[in-house]
């Protein structure tokens, strides 16, 4: 294929509207890559993260926690999404198309929303909560109105950051690693002032807050934690390993990218949760009090600074998914983020003052989410079609794609994904977070991933593959597919698999 | 219409075998080596 007839704008538009980017567009090396998956993963959510697993583990067990679960949730996430995307420059909700049909990828799409919407939140109640501490820092407002006033600043907030981007998608771009330095700072800062407080080995002897009594539902809880935060790049490392054209150069960087940027600020968040009483990880009070107005407050300017531009970053990509779905495509840009944002606007006030009850009903939503979508893309990569999409499939509606399957929806795949939900639920309760062994033994999200991988293979080896659907066995396409209808502005090259 | 040169480079049996090192062995170590201390 020729490309030079191909200029830059056609291959921003591929970005921006999820075509397959050929090999000669991916103009990401290994540092950007790096950058990206670093940027995306180091922000203040992470203390939340830290702090979640300060209820079951100390500093010691904690940080040998935190390690492991985050390796082990890339391990899960990379696998189900960095082949593909990387092969065939496409991204992770349109390589879902393949396992859950045309139509059913938009529940793929709806899982991304909801997760990049739920980190927001996270972002916006840490914004509230600075500004709420600096205004009783400094006098200006009595602490009884904290929480409400958390509320207020949250959806502000909200507001704050719909005009920053109201221009458009280029105003977000290239932010990313200036806030990972910021909130790596803050989080060496926050380390130096526990260090301060309560010496290492206060730090050390710090007793898990709400931990039970078996070691082993300790240790998994931790574990989960991570595996399940981890889980919810799904996307992003989608959108990011695409841009580059080798899955070789591609991995190390998102391994280490996303698992040194969870880990480094995850420990931040366990330290604080263990030292400062009713934290949960978030350090806003902590700075104030041990690091005075000028630290404290500079500190909080930065986690100001740093949240506004991760929220930007995620409420731009959750329009930009939602922008896929049909018909919504033809709002314009403001409409398309006002309405991704209502729902923010609604949970940040809600939940402004029980953050760490959504929190933890966020994470388990990602790991009963994201596991079982792991399992079957997985299963069905390695397993079932040997590493080879049929990328014109994954682009064409109706009879004449592949994965056309039932009217655009793959009823083996929900029925898998379904069996994987139940798998988690069943290990782990979301809402009391009560176990179930063999839950402390294999966690919630990795017997979720491989029953629900199970359910799809026995699935199209009984119902699929006979009749020839889905691209299991004989093929249903006609000789001469079709070139994609959904709106290409230009003539773009295609790719087989 | 085939063209192998505008799909990304795969990952090789090394990469995975490395990979493998890394997100299920060297996390198994960690734990066992946590539990242990």
């Amino acid at each position: 294929v020729n490309l030079s007839k191909y200029n830059t704008a056609d291959y921003k538009l591929a970005e921006e509207n999820g075509w397959p980017l050929m090999r000669g567009e991916r103009g990401f090396g290994r540092l950007a890559i790096f950058l990206a998956a670093f940027s995306a993963a180091m922000a203040t959510w992470c203390f939340s993260i830290g702090g979640f697993v300060s209820y079951y583990l100390n500093a010691g067990t904690g940080t040998f926690a935190i390690l492991a679960g985050s390796l082990f949730g890339i391990l899960l996430v990379t696998l189900a999404t960095l082949p593909m995307c990387s092969k065939y420059g496409i991204d992770s909700v349109v390589a879902s198309r393949a396992q859950f049909g045309h139509r059913g990828s938009y529940v793929s799409m709806l899982l991304v929303y909801c997760s990049a919407m739920g980190w927001t939140v996270i972002l916006f109640v840490y914004k509230g909560r600075a500004i709420a501490e600096l205004l009783v820092s400094f006098g200006l407002m009595d602490r009884k109105y904290h929480d409400l006033c958390v509320g207020i600043v949250g959806v502000l907030a909200v507001l704050l950051v719909l005009a920053l981007i109201r221009k458009g998608p280029e105003y977000v771009r290239s932010r990313g690693p200036v806030i990972a330095v910021l909130v790596a700072v803050m989080s060496l800062v926050v380390l130096l002032l526990l260090v301060q407080r309560v010496g290492i080995q206060g730090v050390l002897q710090a007793v898990p807050l709400a931990a039970y009594d078996g070691t082993a539902g300790n240790w998994a809880s931790a574990m989960e934690v991570l595996i399940a935060s981890n889980l919810s790049w799904w996307a992003y490392i989608g959108a990011i390993v695409r841009t580059n054209p080798s899955a070789r150069q591609s991995l190390w960087p998102v391994v280490v990218g996303f698992g040194l940027g969870v880990g480094l600020g995850s420990l931040t968040g366990l330290y604080t949760g263990l030292v400062v009483a009713d934290s949960a990880g978030d350090p806003t009070s902590f700075l104030l009090s041990q690091g005075g107005l000028l630290i404290g407050g500079l500190m909080l300017m930065f986690l100001l600074v740093a949240n506004v531009g991760t929220a930007m970053m995620g409420i731009y990509a959750s329009s930009v998914a939602v922008r896929q779905m049909p018909r919504a495509n033809k709002l314009s840009w403001r409409m398309t983020i006002f309405l991704v944002s209502i729902p923010v606007m609604i949970v940040v006030a809600l939940f402004a003052q029980s953050a760490d009850s959504f929190f933890a009903i966020f994470l388990a939503f990602l790991g009963v989410a994201f596991a079982p979508v792991c399992g079957i893309q997985i299963a069905d990569w390695y397993l079932l079609r040997k590493q080879r999409y049929d990328v014109v499939s994954l682009y064409v509606s109706g009879k004449a794609s592949q994965y056309h399957y039932l009217a655009g929806f793959n009823p083996v795949g929900f029925v898998a994904f379904a069996a994987g939900v139940v798998t988690y639920i069943f290990l782990l309760d979301p809402v009391t977070y009560i176990y179930r062994t063999p839950f402390q033994f294999l966690t919630a999200s990795f017997p979720a991933a491989v029953v629900a991988g199970l359910f799809y293979v026995v699935g199209v080896a009984l119902f699929l593959r006979p009749r020839g659907i889905g691209g299991y066995g004989e093929s249903v396409l006609p000789a001469a597919p079709p070139r994609p209808t959904a709106e290409p502005t230009a003539d773009r090259p295609m790719i087989d698999n | 219409m085939a063209d192998d040169a505008n799909q990304g480079e795969p990952l090789t049996a090394i990469d995975y075998t490395w990979f493998a090192a890394v997100t299920i062995m060297m996390p198994a170590l960690i734990v066992l080596l946590g539990v242990l201390l």
